[in-house]
């Protein structure tokens, strides 16, 4: 819709600094006010406000940094809400900078279907047992030639950033392998006050080894707060679930070989988690000739309380009626959310799928089944084939294998699905992402597509072909609990698309877009820059420095698209004394839901007021009810009232 | 059952120590400490149960499909071979 502002942030050699707080846009989540490039707006008019610093940001050079070519590090926009950066604008990453582009492993990692918002951001949310919030946003940074670098954090506690009540800044660590990688939270165990990430580390300590031994495990770190403790702290990342299927090492460099994911709690409340594999080795490549191994998933539960784990399942493929269907790696593939099954007598079974890929590298979907009753309530798991029907043509018309070659390109490379529901129907949708333009510009029109089936609700794992659009992602983010609603990051736009029995644009703003987050209203707010950092505009003082400009866009399917207003009562008859009587506004947004939105009312004529005696009020609608105004009227005649949005 | 996983400096087998107990498997440390156990046979999952071990033979041919069976005093000494060090 709009740019509605720019900023500078200044570039010398690969630092990135501006404004006081070295950030870009930061939301607060107490208010809604947000700040960009250091100074504050008011949340509903975007209108300057005096003297107010956003204090948690404001010690800490928040760390940004150029890698090639490159924006990395994490503050260029954190927000609580659904908030997604990509920092690769053209060019592929440089070998270290691979893992740095990639931040919203928090929601790929968490399978829990109520979680998506909450892990849709860098930032991570939790609530104490005290009823207090906390935040901890996570940065990722460039590695170095053979590792990775370590992540810093900013761990928050108080929704107001401008006044935060406590905060430490520190690094993750780990204490299990001195070479951890990138850590991503994915559960709080507020009682017994332990943070759960999944994490990327290596098992070698040998030079150049780092990358090609790099695997993936669950860590967690014990922590305290100024609430409860006195003080703010993270301890370092203990592994308590190591790779059940890998060796120790392996080869260069373009994906893990295996991911953990968290599923939720089993009915003995043992944490579940799953462990999908593709390779025995290390970091693996993207060619040709590799076949995956034969073990495919691990399911694996861990007691909070003792620490103790267990084994669930070992599965391989040939636990899939047809094996034949998992013999390519699937690239970067993740596990759709885990669905409640509305099947009688499956009250504690949930369903999930992962795109697997035959010898061909076409593409299906395996289905996996979480029992949380099963095995006296330690829970089960099982898998197999996806039935996949198309009423016309074959899987390739709609959807092909990835092309990412002999390079890192691979590693940008996600397969991601996900599980939707709509009344009592059930949607499967898999939409890869590409991470840079130039690997989005590498692929072939099919292998672009978000692709829908619709899932037989008598039987998860019957899927028939529904639609398919072609999407171009870079990457995307939910943007509503139901994920019917998705923005996405592509070459020179910024899109929007929403679910209505078929996936539609519902907006489109130009622009290199480095991130997008949707504020408690509802605005959809996004950050472009220049499509090559090397274009920056140098100094005319120093030539060493240069200025890299960046723009606030709103973006249009976010602004309200219905505001209502109607009398409570549908008949009113003044008969010379005063009436006291009310009216009932509502904002809508395009998918007509309520939203929270600051309207101002004003009455045409004199025979009405509002309750503060004038004809002009300020009311905030509500996203579950009416909101209702008082109005007396004074006199006869028609009283028109309109209404005004504050954005 | 015990099954040799590392060595110490002066060259003596550290072992991983297998328990078959109602048909799951316990598998403790060098020292006894409890490392994982199984939910009777990982590898035939099933509802509502899984399946059982029928005996350690069994679950030691699962628990050498798993990376806690590796030797890592060999891999540690592969890695060096490979990388020159």
């Amino acid at each position: 819709m709009a740019i509605f502002k720019n900023f500078d942030v200044e570039v010398k050699g690969n630092r990135v600094t501006g404004g006081e707080t070295n950030t870009g846009v930061v939301a607060n989540p107490s208010d809604g006010d947000i700040w960009i490039d250091g100074q504050p707006y008011d949340s509903d008019t975007l209108y300057p406000l005096f003297d107010k610093s956003c204090k948690a940001f404001k010690n800490f050079i928040t760390k940004s940094e150029l890698a090639g070519n490159h924006y990395v590090g994490g503050g260029q926009l954190i927000a609580k809400g659904p908030c997604l950066l990509n920092g690769q604008t053209t060019g592929v990453a440089t070998l270290g900078g691979q893992f740095d582009k990639y931040k919203l492993g928090s929601r790929d990692h968490n399978l829990e279907d109520d979680q998506v918002i909450n892990c849709s951001s860098p930032m991570f949310k939790f609530t104490s047992t005290g009823s207090k919030n906390f935040y901890l946003k996570s940065y990722t940074m460039s590695g170095g030639n053979y590792y990775a670098a370590h992540q810093p954090y900013t761990f928050i506690q108080g929704d107001d950033f401008s006044n935060p009540e406590a905060v430490l800044w520190g690094n993750y660590d780990m204490n299990t392998y001195t070479y951890g990688a990138h850590a991503f939270p994915l559960y709080v165990d507020t009682t017994n006050k332990y943070i759960y990430f999944f994490n990327t580390y290596s098992k070698s300590n040998s030079g150049s080894y780092y990358y090609r031994s790099i695997v993936g495990g669950i860590s967690r770190s014990s922590y305290t707060t100024l609430e409860s403790d006195g003080a703010m702290s993270i301890s370092a990342h203990t592994v308590i679930l190591e790779p059940n299927s890998n060796g120790t090492y392996g080869n260069y460099h373009d994906f893990v070989p295996n991911s953990f994911y968290y599923c939720g709690k089993n009915n003995d409340n043992t944490l579940m988690f799953l462990e999908y594999v593709i390779d025995d080795g290390g970091l693996q490549n993207q060619d040709s000739t590799d076949l995956r191994i034969a073990a495919i998933l691990n399911a694996e539960s861990y007691n909070v309380s003792n620490g103790s784990v267990s084994s669930v399942a070992t599965l391989t493929t040939s636990n899939l009626t047809d094996s034949t269907k998992a013999v390519k790696y699937m690239v970067n593939a993740h596990p759709s959310n885990f669905k409640q099954s509305p099947i009688s007598g499956e009250t504690n079974v949930y369903y999930s799928y992962r795109p697997i890929a035959d010898t061909n590298k076409e593409i299906s979907f395996m289905l996996t089944t979480w029992d949380k009753s099963a095995n006296s309530n330690a829970g089960s798991v099982t898998i197999d084939n996806c039935t996949m029907t198309y009423s016309s043509g074959v899987v390739t018309d709609y959807l092909t294998f990835p092309s990412v070659g002999y390079n890192v390109n691979g590693r940008l490379t996600r397969s991601n699905c996900f599980i939707t529901k709509t009344g009592t129907s059930y949607y499967l949708h898999y939409l890869p992402a590409y991470g840079s333009p130039d690997v989005v510009a590498a692929q072939s029109a099919p292998s672009k597509n978000l692709v829908t089936y619709s899932i037989d609700a008598t039987d998860f794992s019957n899927l028939t072909y529904h639609s398919s659009v072609q999407v171009n992602a870079q990457d995307f983010v939910h943007l509503n609990s139901g994920r019917t609603k998705i923005a996405v990051i592509s070459p020179s736009f910024l899109k929007v698309y929403t679910w209505n029995n078929g996936w539609v644009e519902t907006a489109s703003e130009s622009g290199n877009f480095t991130g997008v987050t949707q504020d408690a209203s509802g605005r959809i707010i996004g950050v472009s820059t220049l499509a090559d950092i090397a274009d920056a505009t140098a100094s005319t003082v120093d030539a060493n420095f240069k200025f890299l400009n960046h723009k606030v866009h709103l973006i249009s399917d976010s602004l309200p698209n219905n505001v209502t207003i109607e009398f409570a009562s549908s008949s009113l008859t003044y008969t010379g004394s005063n009436i006291s009587t009310s009216v009932n506004v509502n904002a809508y947004n395009s998918s007509n839901a309520r939203v929270a939105k600051s309207v101002t009312l004003k009455i045409d004529g004199a025979n009405a007021t509002f309750s503060n005696n004038t004809t002009s009020i300020a009311t905030t609608t509500s996203t579950s009810a009416d909101t209702s105004v008082a109005v007396t009227v004074t006199g006869p005649g028609p009283i028109t009232i309109s209404a005004a949005l504050t954005l | 059952m015990q099954h040799q996983v590392d060595a110490d400096q002066e060259g003596n087998p550290i072992y991983i120590n297998l328990e078959l107990v109602g048909g799951s498997l316990l598998i403790k440390d060098h020292d006894m400490n409890l490392i994982k156990k199984t939910i009777g046979n990982p590898s035939k999952p099933s509802r509502p149960s899984n399946e059982l071990f029928v005996d350690i033979d069994e679950a030691y041919a699962w628990f050498q499909t798993t990376s806690l069976s590796n030797r890592l005093d060999l891999v540690r000494q592969q890695e060096q071979n490979e990388s020159g060090e």
